[in-house]
């Protein structure tokens, strides 16, 4: 009986416990299964939050870098509307980190019941060559829509793909850019100035989206100057003289996209005009009385 | 011998019960959304639709071929806002229960995020809240059972020891309420609203200790919060309209926190001696926490 009476009581502890584990919040990595070389595919990021709202998120994500490469990301169908750390890679890691002003507790589908894992991010990469690629997260970070940034507990669940050998379309086609041939969407350029007592110095601000492939860089020249890298925001020295900015959003596959504004310097070139028109007219006048007097 | 026989039939039997119980109990409890998703028509074309009063507001015009439609409860004559990538699209206004429908034409099957927030007859807003919604051809998709927190202002941004805080705004008309202070101490009241949906609630602040405190409001028993309002206890009164609203993250103190907040926070991310600013929960870095905050208190 006694023997009976244990085996009901751990019996009763598991059914406890198992129930709150299953619930728990999660991120996981979604792949269609198959892919061939050559072929450009999509990697899905999703977060169950258990209805949880969120609002931030930190990712970095490790990759079989020998088989896959990473290509790019897609901003259409997700809900991360602006990139602190935009999706890039470092040394054969991918890292991202973004926010969704307002936060989301899921994706409402009409065709399921309760609400559906949020879609993070969708990144793309090309298959190198044939074999099983695995896709681990390094390191996740989800934090709550409450006003405080709390972390939501969560669990991390990997993926993984098999690259197939090429078809043979994808070796007629391999090395030619079918994938994104549209420049990024028009973007507008913000001057902030700094205030005389502000920490922060003046900035130029700029967000550009590219439905296909993503912003991979930006580049940013003053007047007719040489292009440098850029990120948003962009510091912006001081100068006597105002100055043409354009800043160019350039995707992974090198459409690229322009945007200008005009920042004002100390002296605007009227106030330097009409410096100039009045020591002319002081000059002539000075020389004038000058010579009345001779 | 036959007693314990027995006594083991019990324990199955109750195990039995119990595990159909809790198996029950998970696969019935509701979604934690307050939230129903619903296609509620499956319309063919715009010709074959007969307007009706539930369809569309008795202007003439028929229901688009392919819509999303969003209805539930703000406050009485409040103004509910859509914004569709970020971008407003439709504003509707709340009937004097604060009620309201809102239909948007739709194209394309697409995941679109929705962003609603509701602004009171004074002007007060709510917080953003977005819908992450997958839009399907040729259908009607309903989002109703939609509500808002309430909004919230509070008369003064710092409060002298045994004084009153005044925290008043607008919500659902005659609703249960409850006020949460938090700081170096809590307390929570309760209060409810008007029928014109207003609410005021004076707290008199005799036993909490000097310090940083945020009040917010929630209807009683609901998780969505409203704005949290940061004041101080200290040794002055000091009237919301003498000073600036002290949002995190509003360097510029125009009220509105956007993609220019986001840009001045993200000049300093990662930075040592972060601007006193910028810094939203004061630990002296910018982190993906100072985002999340940002986040929070989003206007567009």
């Amino acid at each position: 009986m006694a023997k009976f009476l244990f085996i009901f009581i751990i019996f009763l502890a598991g059914l406890l416990y198992f129930p709150a584990q299953t619930l728990a919040a999660s991120v996981f990595i979604s792949t269609s299964g198959t892919a061939r070389v050559g072929d450009t595919f999509e990697v899905l990021i999703n977060a169950d939050t258990d209805g949880e709202a969120v609002n931030s998120v930190n990712l970095s994500l490790d990759y079989d870098d020998n088989l896959i490469s990473f290509a790019g990301y897609k901003s259409e169908n997700t809900v991360i509307e602006l990139w602190v750390d935009s999706p890039h890679e470092e040394d054969g890691v991918l890292y991202m980190g973004g926010i969704i002003p307002g936060g989301v507790s899921g994706l409402y589908d009409p065709s399921k019941n309760g609400l559906s894992p949020i879609p993070l991010a969708r990144l793309l990469f090309v298959a190198k060559a044939e074999g099983n690629a695995k896709l681990s997260f390094v390191k996740t970070e989800i934090l709550k829509h409450d006003g405080r940034g709390s972390q939501l507990v969560h669990d991390e669940k990997n993926g993984e793909i098999m690259i197939k050998s090429a078809s043979p379309e994808g070796i007629l086609g391999k090395g030619e850019n079918i994938f994104d041939k549209n420049s990024p969407e028009p973007f507008s350029l913000i001057f902030l100035e700094s205030s005389l007592f502000s920490e922060t110095p003046s900035i130029i601000i700029f967000h550009a989206q590219d439905i296909d492939s993503g912003i991979k860089e930006y580049k940013m020249k003053i007047n007719e100057g040489e292009w440098k890298e850029a990120k948003n925001p962009q510091p912006i020295p001081k100068s006597i003289f105002s100055r043409e900015i354009t800043v160019r959003a350039i995707d992974f596959y090198g459409n690229f996209q322009d945007a200008g504004l005009t920042v004002p310097g100390f002296v605007s070139i009227k106030l330097l005009l009409t410096i100039f028109a009045l020591l002319i007219i002081a000059g002539v006048f000075g020389f004038k009385v000058v010579k009345h007097m001779v | 011998m036959a007693n314990l026989h027995f006594h083991k039939k019990i324990i199955i039997l109750l195990l039995f019960f119990f595990f159909l119980g809790r198996s029950a109990l998970y696969a019935q409890a509701p979604p934690p959304v307050e939230q129903e998703v619903t296609i509620s028509a499956q319309v063919e074309s715009v010709e074959s639709v007969e307007i009706t009063p539930s369809s569309s507001s008795g202007s003439g015009i028929g229901i688009p071929k392919t819509a999303v439609q969003f209805s539930g409860q703000a406050y009485p004559g409040a103004t509910i806002f859509v914004l569709k990538g970020g971008v407003e699209v439709l504003s509707v206004l709340a009937d004097k229960l604060g009620n309201f429908s809102a239909t948007l034409p739709e194209q394309y099957n697409s995941t679109t995020v929705y962003t609603l927030f509701a602004q009171d007859i004074t002007g007060n807003r709510s917080l953003l809240i977005n819908y992450p919604l997958v839009v399907y051809i040729g259908f009607l998709t309903h989002l109703g059972g939609i509500h808002f927190a309430p909004t919230i202002v509070t008369d003064k941004i710092e409060v002298r020891i045994g004084d009153y805080l005044t925290a008043f705004g607008y919500g659902a008309p005659q609703k249960d309420m409850e006020a949460f202070i938090s700081g170096i101490e809590k307390k929570t009241f309760t209060l409810a609203s008007k029928a014109d949906g207003s609410y005021r609630i004076t707290i008199p602040i005799l036993d909490l200790p000097k310090g940083n405190y945020t009040i917010y409001i929630r209807y009683a028993g609901d998780s969505r919060i409203s704005k949290l309002v940061k004041f101080v206890i200290g040794e002055a009164n000091i009237l919301s309209t003498e000073g600036v609203l002290n949002i995190p993250g509003d360097c510029n103190s125009d009220s509105i926190i956007n993609l220019v907040d986001f840009s001045v926070l993200a000049f300093w991310y990662g930075k040592s001696n972060p601007s006193r600013c910028v810094d939203t929960n004061s630990d002296n870095k910018i982190d993906l926490i100072d985002f999340s905050i940002l986040a929070f208190w989003w206007t567009g």
